[in-house]
């Protein structure tokens, strides 16, 4: 049984605008396992960038508390254990990486006599051990979000936070990155990884928790998320060539004038029982699992989903 | 205090690539050719020393002051903006630390443009006058604790308004603090001023520092010894103001959301 690494706990956050009060957060509970690679997904505005900035202790919750393996946020021993990568950081690019490297792990508290060891192992562990001296200005977008991991990881931290890590970059350089996660991930660090790309957490998390409108929607395992929703798909071709009677689905006409539906797999029993008679011959009966995008999708309104 | 130090470096290092030091550099040039310019067009008159040292040191001292304004009232904005001040403060480091970075790295920026541009003018004028003309580094001194203590109190405005307003309200003290009271008085409550004025001119002057006892041009140009261990409270004079804004700055900035 893992322990938790991170616990919000009927946390509130309210901003105040010329616009009047905006709740973003309305008592989340989140428990994060240790040693997992947790996936936030939630649309724009749900609530996960405030969640991330309290958990990072840049903001402070109107309520409720966040701890971080048992410190609150925001203290020094919380802070000593994350390593923070936000989502557009533009660094100071005039430096070079092991330059910029040390000065993050001073901050970090790492010894003097420490520092250079530290940072080429962690410029090492993201695979710029080539690139040492060259400025930032010369790296591209994909090397800039590896160097951003190995500032984040610099220090030694537990938990690593990770705010759209994968933004803007192109597939070779996002499975690039995603494979580093879970090799860091093996490495025995517990990973807060928040993306719009619904895709790469079903890829890469352990467990995942679905924000929207400042109150959890969802989460756990990847597998006791998307788990519930196994759906079967079942295409029939009927002795009259009319739609099959009964409420317990609803079908539509195939090109072919078969009869297509999309129903839950506990009620396919009970709708097969009910065909008895009216059908010639099953066309077609296959399972799914529903993706993370489609849950998403049902858990958010659309006009918030398609802003994500 | 290493990690105050290897921050304040990183910013030093930012702030000193600014396009605003080609300035700097242009009016070093322009002040190296000063006195011979001037010396050039005072048809026999010897006044060229002091009038070149006049016109010089009130360069120097309003271009530092407004550099130091702009340079402070933009550190910590700039950084909130391009967000780098996020993996920063996710460090465990104390928001005052942050901040004391970013004032010494300003104050460093501005000592180095201040005693560069002084640097130039007295050796224009030495080179004329075959002596060295060190008490211009006096009278820019002086200035230099202005900056200091005018860079503080942008970065503390600067903790929870944009770079423009920081820098409007931090030239505002500037200007206010450089009168003197009775000027103030005068300007605020005049000769048929209400008394409330009278009160809000008194107050002004009680609650900002008082930037007028730094101005030390006047005495300097015109021979005046100035008394022992002047420079001396001066300088603590400044330093109790630079606390004040910088503990006052962490105040604002630690009840910040960022």
């Amino acid at each position: 049984m893992s322990t938790a690494a991170v616990k919000f706990e009927s946390v509130k956050k309210t901003y105040k605008s010329r616009q009047g009060k905006i709740e973003a957060l309305k008592g989340l509970d989140l428990v994060i396992p240790e040693g997992q690679i947790f996936g936030f997904a939630g649309p724009n505005g749900a609530g996960k960038s405030t969640s991330i900035k309290i958990l990072v202790g840049l903001i402070r919750p109107d309520e409720g508390a966040v701890t971080v393996f048992g410190h609150p946020s925001g203290s020094k021993a919380a802070k000593s254990l994350i390593g923070f990568l936000p989502e557009v950081t533009l660094y100071h690019e005039f430096m070079s990486a092991k330059e910029l490297l040390a000065i993050h792990a001073t901050l970090s508290g790492i010894p003097a006599n420490e520092i250079a060891g530290k940072c080429e192992e962690a410029l090492e562990r993201v695979g710029l051990s080539d690139r040492v001296n060259y400025r930032l200005k010369e790296f591209s977008k994909g090397m800039k979000q590896r160097f951003g991991i190995a500032q984040a990881i610099v220090g030694n931290p537990k938990l690593l936070v990770l705010d759209e890590l994968t933004s803007g970059l192109d597939p070779k350089a996002q499975a690039e990155l995603l494979t580093l996660l879970t090799e860091l991930k093996a490495q025995g660090l517990t990973i807060f990884f928040s993306s719009h790309h619904l895709r790469e957490i079903e890829k890469i998390c352990d467990s995942v928790a679905i924000i929207h409108q400042g109150t959890l929607r969802t989460s756990g395992t990847l597998d006791e998320v998307l788990g519930e929703d196994v759906t079967v798909s079942l295409k029939v071709m009927t002795k009259d060539g009319q739609e099959p009677k009964g409420e317990l689905a609803q079908w539509r006409r195939d090109s072919d004038g078969g009869f297509l539906t999309i129903i839950k797999k506990s009620e396919t029993l009970a709708l097969i029982q009910s065909l008895e008679g009216q059908v010639e011959r099953i066309h077609n009966l296959e399972t799914r699992r529903q993706s993370l995008e489609e849950i998403f999708h049902r858990m958010t309104p659309k006009e918030e989903a398609e802003k994500s | 205090m290493t990690a105050v130090l290897r921050l304040s470096r990183l910013y030093f290092l930012g702030k000193v690539r600014q396009q605003v030091h080609l300035a700097t550099l242009f009016l070093g040039v322009i002040l190296f050719m000063l006195p011979a310019y001037v010396n050039a067009f005072s048809l026999g008159v010897n006044a060229f020393e002091k009038i070149s040292k006049d016109f010089g040191l009130t360069l120097i001292h309003y271009f530092g002051i407004g550099l130091s304004i702009l340079l402070a009232s933009s550190s910590i904005p700039n950084d909130i903006e391009k967000r780098s001040v996020y993996p920063i403060l996710a460090r465990p480091l104390n928001r005052s630390q942050y901040i004391t970075a970013h004032y010494l790295a300003t104050v460093a920026i501005s000592a180095m443009s201040f005693f560069f541009l002084a640097g130039c003018l007295c050796l224009s004028m030495s080179a004329l006058t075959k002596a060295w003309e060190l008490n211009v580094f006096t009278v820019v001194f002086a200035s230099f604790l202005q900056a200091a203590i005018v860079s503080a109190i942008c970065i503390a405005f600067s903790t929870f308004a944009g770079s423009s307003l920081a820098a409007t309200l931090g030239t505002v003290v500037f200007l206010l603090g450089s009168l003197p009271g009775a000027l103030m008085r005068f300007f605020l409550a005049g000769k048929g001023g209400s008394n409330l004025m009278l009160i809000v001119a008194t107050l002004l002057k009680a609650t900002l520092p008082n930037l007028s006892i730094f101005a030390l041009k006047e005495p300097i140009l015109s021979g005046q010894a100035l008394p022992s261990n002047y420079l001396g409270s001066l300088s603590a004079y400044a330093i109790g103001w630079i606390a004040f804004s910088i503990l006052f700055a962490t105040v604002l900035f630690n009840r910040r959301d960022l």
